[in-house]
């Protein structure tokens, strides 16, 4: 199933922060092969000076950080200044309603269940319609 | 019924029973069962009497007695004691298959008359009941005390129907809890298994593609590698939950080297450990640590928590371990903070005055092995993470004997021993059988020591307060009082606190030295001994130069 995931979409930069090395690698060379750039983080630490510093735009974001929950990493990004009206993507293994509704009130514009599939990824980094 | 005597306040006795009824029926499994129960009493009086005692046997958030008293009635008078005494009597007449039983007597002093019946239920006493009536009142007749009867029977079934409701909803409780805790369990579950199969699933996709260059192929076929073994981990920990919640987890009880297990865990976790570039930093100390459990288990504990730690500190940090043990149980700390660099060598761990996080956040993998450690009697917990460190784990366990006899486990027999290696030593021989003793004996002569010889232990106490000796090799199966006791006797004496003992005995299985070694032995030598490992092992723990250093 040699299948393409390709969605047509600008140049975009990517911040993923994912804690798991080997997700977020594989995220890396998925957002890559989309045709975007990646920045990365596997702290909440990290992504908020990422964001900070950087030009970004569009955050994947796994909920389940070490350090700092990923929702609340959301409402940090939201009061920068080049975060207010970014796209931020939840990631998370769980799937709950309580979860989403967090996600949701957190900010995020969208929310991908892990194991997240290619063009799910994809479709999830442009706004919908 | 013609006969029963009309009773103040108009209401017949035989409503009594009825009315008691109405007044339970409502209330049954409920928690104003109790009020109910006063209720139900108040409606006895005038009618069957002008007191009521209501004795209760364990009922479930109740008090043992209810008492229910006319105003003014002079029955306070009454021994409260003598009244108890009464209702416990008739409460032990009670035998399964009996009618209830009761009593009616007439109490002197005040002049009271007074009718006592058990509460039972299929032969199980709930309590009893007492009727007294004031002196003024008639005596109480037989039809009374029949319908006092049937009180009785309605009140037993209403005690043991709530019982049922409330042990039933009770269990109700534990069982929803129990569900809920499994479905948290699984809900983490569902979580923990969607991290590693969404590299795994992730990778295969863009590998599919045959877009990536050579390397990155190769770093993603090791990725699934990786996570498909996270996998089979979780896989496992699912059984074991299930085990665990049955009650059919197979913990096995074998004496271990916790020092072992440590560095099999290390070379097991070493792809981890390796691929995330950290540096292990290992100070497990020069002893065995050992403790009775599942080696096998006990190393999934250390890797999951070294697992854990090597997710949470960076990549290319220090991973530190440190074993180390007191007289009664182990302490493994593993953290991304460097613990055992030479200048904290001798800082408290940081174990001291932190708080631990609460077992239930740590993720399914490390609850499973929190879970098996207490199995083991012990302990993990994570400490709260600050800012040198984010991951620090404590495992604790007990030993199975203290520290101090450690080091001083039999060692497999030497070849040969020198001639002299105990000259000029005094053995005290505890040993009942003529002929086992009489070749120990000529072993330890052989050695150059001199023995002295006691077939029991109240004769080994004696010899050992006539001259005392620098070693006593005893038997364990005496014919008077075993060899452990014997030890555990002659260790709280004056003096013999810390003279050297060897244990023999035919028995030797894992618990068997152990029981040896907590009861005080220096150590324990299965017969038929070796006359060169025994010679070794006193001198050993004598002290003394040993073959090796000759």
């Amino acid at each position: 199933m040699n299948q393409r995931f390709d969605i047509e979409s600008d140049d975009m930069r990517v911040l993923i922060v994912e804690d798991d090395d080997d997700s977020r690698d594989m995220l890396r060379e998925l957002v890559q092969t989309l045709g975007h750039r990646v920045l990365s983080a596997a702290t909440a630490t990290e992504a908020l000076e990422q964001a900070n510093e950087a030009r970004w735009d569009v955050a994947i974001i796994d909920l389940g950080l070490p350090d700092v929950d990923g929702c609340e990493v959301a409402r940090r990004l939201r009061k920068l200044t080049n975060g207010a009206s970014r796209r931020l993507v939840a990631l998370t293994g769980y799937s709950d309603g309580a979860t989403r509704a967090e996600a949701r009130a957190a900010g995020f514009d969208d929310f991908l269940v892990k194991p997240v599939f290619p063009e799910k990824l994809a479709a999830a980094l442009v706004p919908e319609g | 019924m013609s006969s029963t005597p009309q009773s103040p306040g108009n209401v017949t006795p035989v409503n009594c029973a009825s009315q008691v009824f109405d007044e339970l029926r409502r209330c049954i499994g409920e928690p104003a069962f109790i009020d109910g129960l006063r209720r139900a009493a108040e409606r006895l009086v005038p009618a069957l009497g002008d007191a009521v005692v209501l004795d209760l046997v364990d009922l479930p958030e109740a008090p043992a007695r209810l008492v229910l008293l006319d105003e003014e009635l002079p029955v306070l008078d009454v021994d409260a004691a003598c009244l108890r005494e009464q209702a416990l009597q008739v409460m032990a007449s009670v035998t399964p298959g009996s009618t209830l039983p009761g009593q009616h007597v007439a109490i002197a002093t005040p002049p009271l008359d007074c009718v006592c019946i058990a509460l039972a239920s299929r032969g199980r006493v709930l309590g009893a009941l007492t009727l007294l009536r004031r002196p003024e009142q008639p005596a109480y007749v037989r039809d009374e005390v029949g319908q006092i009867e049937a009180v009785g029977q309605v009140l037993s079934l209403a005690l043991s129907a709530h019982e049922c409701f409330f042990k039933a909803e009770r269990e109700r409780q534990a069982l929803l809890e129990e569900a809920r805790v499994k479905d948290a369990q699984f809900a983490e579950l569902s979580h923990e298994l969607r991290t590693p199969l969404n590299a795994i699933l992730g990778w295969t996709q863009l590998i599919q593609r045959g877009e990536l260059a050579a390397p990155q192929v190769r770093g993603g076929i090791d990725a699934i590698a990786r996570n498909a073994r996270t996998l089979t981990r979780l896989a496992s920990g699912v059984s074991d939950i299930v085990g665990l919640s049955s009650g059919s987890l197979r913990v096995e009880d074998r004496l271990l080297s916790f020092r072992g297990v440590v560095v099999s865990a290390l070379a097991a976790a070493r792809t981890i450990l390796e691929f995330r570039n950290h540096r292990i930093h290992a100070d497990l100390g020069t002893e065995e640590a050992l403790v009775l459990g599942d080696a096998a288990r006990l190393e999934e504990v250390v890797v999951s928590v070294l697992v854990s730690v090597c997710k949470i500190a960076k990549a290319d940090s220090v991973v530190a371990l440190r074993l180390t043990s007191d007289n009664e149980r182990l302490n493994l700390l593993i953290s991304d903070r460097p613990l055992v660099l030479a200048s904290e060598e001798h800082a408290e761990p940081p174990s001291s005055g932190e708080r631990s996080s609460a077992p239930g956040t740590m993720g399914l993998t490390l609850s499973l092995a929190r879970q098996v450690t207490e199995l083991h009697g012990g302990s993990l917990r994570q400490l709260r993470r600050d800012a040198a460190s984010k991951a620090t784990f404590v495992i604790e366990l007990p030993l199975a004997v203290a520290s101090a006899t450690l080091n001083t486990l039999p060692l497999t027999a030497p070849e040969s021993v020198p001639a002299g290696l105990l000259q000029g030593m005094h053995a005290l021989l505890v040993e009942d059988d003529p002929d086992g003793c009489d070749l120990i004996e000529a072993v330890l002569r052989s050695l150059g020591a001199t023995v002295t010889i006691a077939a029991t232990a109240h004769d080994a106490l004696i010899a050992l307060r006539d001259r005392a000796p620098d070693v006593i090799v005893s038997d364990i199966g005496l014919p008077d009082e075993d060899g452990l006791s014997l030890m555990r006797r002659i260790r709280q004496s004056k003096g013999f606190s810390n003279l050297p003992a060897v244990a023999l005995t035919a028995y030797a299985s894992q618990r068997d030295v152990v029981q040896a070694l907590a009861a005080g032995f220096h150590a324990h030598l299965a017969k038929p001994v070796e006359p060169n490992e025994l010679g070794a092992t006193i001198a050993r723990i004598s002290g003394r130069p040993g073959p090796s250093a000759l």
